[in-house]
């Protein structure tokens, strides 16, 4: 017998945590889960891949693939087909038929992509160069070099999944008008896994240097705000630094969640906590990125 | 002191860790394989990104490799660098406290990561005049001998120049005056 858990009808970074909780509290954690999509209406690369991440947990936990019913509204059936959704979908969940593929043309920057192997980053990071260059520089005003300081970007977060998860991991990337949040174009690019989290990552090298203090939050601190690593080798955790360093630089927003913490880099048109704690507990590290559009005092 | 010249040409995406280690690991075959002290040259220009994890797997621990005294018997100098190598290199090499020898893809020469401005101005004179004695450039630097013989040492140490008795060579130099270059290798990393 299945548990049935609702999908938020709005499915993004914020709706993630309520989906989370319910995936947690509600019916029998050790029955199969029925992931119940039909009543989504709009949904963002997180929240896309977020699904996924959901289902490969409750799939490691409970040894049975998860079930989802799509979504009913045919906008958003055709976006997550568009979007490559499905062909990822069916490696964590049982899936009665796969969709036929979409024909159309995504507009997306990068459609889901399934992070297994260095082979699956090199692919993403080489695949991305012509969107990034037409969305980048040509739609949000970026100069050309943005497009490799991008591509950096990007191989140094879907490596993080190989280096500190120990697990697949997803990622995908769109453009979208934030007209009320910002009053201009944004790139939002979400990478996840469901592996060991940074706690579980960087625990056997720092935990007992912390004591008692040592959480999520901790961890998460100890990696994006002082560049630690699980390697002892000193060459080690300069990816995220760099990352962050990059996003200061073009006033983009950053949030890292891991376990039951999330630390960000909130610039000044957006709203959030810099360090939040007691969410609810998940798995692994789920990356949120927003890239707003240069305006035209940014573009020297 | 006459180094052979090892040249690896790379061409694709230098990005992840695993990619950096084929590469080095090639290099360092190279390096391993001579019967004498080897310049490496390793060419980027034909490289669209490289990442950081990627620069720190084949440039700084290259660098590391040609800077420890016990082991030495190499030097190591990056060719075609451009602007967007830049960013990652410089940011591992700095990381490590290690500088390298390097020429843009305009010919200009260029020293990334970290090295006092000291060092690198007599590095620059060093490069300029290609093989010259510490007085000459005590003279030009309008520097005290013992300065300029103790920034030489730093620099011999770190690898960034090569000594050959009195004299001190560029690692462009001991390149253009290395004779006919071993064939050349288009090494593409195996994934």
């Amino acid at each position: 017998m299945s548990r049935v858990v609702r999908v938020p009808e709005r499915l993004d970074e914020s709706s993630f945590e309520t989906l989370v909780r319910r995936v947690r509290s509600e019916g029998n954690p050790n029955a199969r889960l029925l992931l119940d999509a039909r009543s989504v209406g709009w949904v963002s690369p997180y929240g896309l891949i977020g699904l996924l991440a959901v289902g490969q947990e409750a799939r490691l936990r409970t040894g049975l693939p998860p079930l989802v019913e799509p979504p009913r509204d045919t906008e958003v059936r055709s976006y997550i087909n568009r979007m490559r959704f499905w062909p990822a979908a069916a490696q964590v969940f049982d899936l009665k038929r796969l969709p036929k593929p979409s024909l159309e043309i995504s507009d997306a920057l990068i459609e889901v992509a399934t992070i297994r192997s260095h082979e699956d980053v090199h692919s993403v990071v080489e695949g991305v160069r012509d969107r990034a260059q037409r969305i980048l520089h040509d739609r949000l005003g970026y100069p050309r070099p943005a497009v490799i300081h991008f591509s950096v970007m990007l191989s140094e977060v879907c490596q993080n999944i190989l280096e500190h998860a120990d697990s697949i991991g997803w990622v995908c990337a769109q453009r979208y008008r934030w007209r009320r949040r910002l009053g201009r174009d944004v790139v939002v690019l979400a990478v996840m896994d469901v592996g060991v989290g940074f706690e579980g990552s960087l625990g056997a090298e720092h935990a007992r240097r912390y004591g008692e203090r040592w959480s999520a939050a901790a961890a998460l601190e100890a990696a994006f705000l002082h560049g630690e690593s699980r390697f002892p080798d000193p060459g080690r955790g300069q990816g995220l630094q760099a990352i962050r360093s990059q996003i200061v630089k073009w006033n983009g927003a950053i949030r890292i969640r891991s376990g039951d913490a999330s630390i960000a880099r909130v610039p000044d048109w957006d709203e959030g906590e810099p360090l939040s704690r007691d969410l609810p507990r998940f798995p692994g590290a789920q990356v949120l990125i927003v890239l707003p559009e240069r305006v035209e005092r940014e573009r020297t | 002191m006459r180094p052979a010249v090892a040249h690896t040409t790379l061409f694709s995406y230098l990005v992840t860790r695993p990619t950096g280690r084929t590469v080095r690991a090639t290099v360092e075959r190279q390096i391993a394989d001579a019967d004498c002290t080897v310049l490496a040259v390793l060419d980027l220009r034909h490289v669209p990104v490289i990442d950081f994890s990627c620069a720190d797997e084949i440039v700084a621990k290259l660098v590391l490799l040609a800077s420890d005294a016990s082991t030495r018997r190499s030097f190591i100098l990056f060719r075609g660098i451009a602007e967007h190598h830049l960013g990652p290199i410089d940011s591992v090499l700095r990381h490590r406290g290690l500088a390298a020898a390097a020429e843009t893809a305009e010919g200009e020469p260029l020293l990334m990561g970290a090295l006092d401005p000291g060092a690198t101005a007599v590095w620059r004179e060093v490069w300029s005049l290609g093989r010259t004695g510490a007085s000459p450039l005590a003279d030009r630097l309008e520097l005290p001998l013992d300065r300029v013989r103790g920034l030489l040492d730093d620099l011999v140490a770190r690898a960034l120049v090569i000594r050959d008795g009195e004299r001190y060579v560029s690692l462009r130099h001991a390149l253009l005056h290395a004779g006919p270059p071993s064939p050349a290798r288009t090494d593409r990393p195996d994934r």
